[in-house]
C-alpha cells in the first residue's frame, strides 16, 4: 500500500472484529465418529502485512467477492493481534489508508517481516470459523 | 532403504538411498506436484503458484523424512509462493514452510499448541525433528 506509514492504529479497537478470508487450499473436512469438521491450516496465516477486513465496515459478501469460490472468513477479535504471546500474537494494526475496511495485521517488532509460525497458529486457534 | 532415481525435466537424473516411500511420501509428493499448476492469484490475494525448483526442494526434504505408514501427511501452497508441508500423527504436528528466497521453517504442534518452531538448517537438525515427531 503506498503512502502507509506502519504504526498501530487505535482507531481499530481491540473488542473489533477482523476477518481473514481463508481460501480453499487451506480448508481441510476432517471426519471422526461420523462427524465432519471444518479445520484450517496456521498457513492461511503466514504472510507478510496480512490482509484483514473489519467485519463493521464491509459485508461477508464484498468481502468474499474478489476470492476463490469456498473461501471462509476466519472472524477474530483486534486484540488476538495486538496482544502479545502467548495469549496473542504481538503484532501492530495498520489501517489502509485508501479503505476504511482495510486493515494489515504485521508484526510490532519488524511490520514487513512475514508471520511466524507461532503467530499464526495463534490466530487459527484463536479465530471462529464463519 | 531402496535406491530412487529421480528424473525431472532438466538433463541429468539424480540417483540416491532414500527411505522406503510409504503412503505419506506418495500423498505429498503428488500433492506438490500439482501446486505447480495453480493458477496466478490461486488465493485472491496475488500470489503465484509455487515455483518448479521450490517444489523440487520440497519433493526432496519430503523424500528424507524418514516416517513410517502411520504418518497422515499434506501439501499446500503459501501466499506469496511459498509450500508447506504437514506431517500429522496422533496429537503431534511437524509442518515446514520453504520460501521462495530460500529458507525453511519448521513449527512443532502438540495437540494444535505450538511446541516450538524456527530455521532449518541442516540434515541433522531434520532428524532430530522427525525423533520428537515420533
Amino acid at each position: 500500500m503506498p503512502d502507509v506509514q506502519y504504526v498501530d492504529s487505535p482507531e481499530v479497537q481491540n473488542s473489533e472484529i477482523l476477518w481473514r478470508i481463508v481460501p480453499p487450499n487451506y480448508i481441510q473436512i476432517v471426519s471422526d465418529s461420523g462427524t465432519s469438521t471444518i479445520r484450517i491450516s496456521e498457513g492461511a496465516f503466514v504472510t507478510r502485512e496480512m490482509s484483514v477486513f473489519r467485519a463493521s465496515r464491509i459485508t461477508k459478501d464484498d468481502a468474499l467477492r474478489r476470492f476463490p469460490p469456498g473461501s471462509i472468513v476466519a472472524a477474530f477479535p483486534a486484540s488476538l493481534a495486538r496482544d502479545l504471546p502467548p495469549a496473542g500474537a504481538g503484532c501492530i494494526l495498520v489501517l489502509d489508508p485508501a479503505d476504511s475496511s482495510h486493515v494489515l495485521v504485521c508484526d510490532k517488532d519488524n511490520p514487513h517481516k512475514r508471520l511466524k509460525g507461532s503467530q499464526a497458529n495463534t490466530f487459527r486457534r484463536g479465530a471462529t470459523l464463519v | 532403504m531402496s535406491s530412487v532415481a529421480y528424473a525431472h525435466e532438466a538433463q541429468s537424473v539424480e540417483v540416491f538411498t532414500a527411505p522406503r516411500l510409504t503412503h505419506f511420501h506418495r500423498e505429498v509428493i503428488s500433492q506438490l506436484f500439482k501446486k505447480q499448476n495453480m493458477d496466478q492469484n490461486w488465493d485472491g490475494y496475488g500470489s503465484s503458484p509455487p515455483s518448479r525448483e521450490l517444489i523440487d526442494r520440497a519433493v526432496n526434504l519430503t523424500i528424507m523424512l524418514n516416517f513410517d505408514e502411520t504418518t497422515q501427511g499434506q501439501a499446500l501452497a503459501l501466499e506469496g509462493g511459498g509450500v508447506q508441508i504437514e506431517c500429522s500423527k496422533g496429537n503431534r504436528e511437524l509442518h515446514f514452510s520453504l520460501f521462495p528466497e530460500g529458507t525453511v521453517e519448521y513449527l512443532k504442534l502438540e495437540q494444535g499448541h505450538t511446541v516450538d518452531e524456527g530455521p532449518v538448517y541442516s540434515t541433522s537438525q531434520v532428524r532430530d525433528l522427525e525423533l520428537w515427531f515420533d
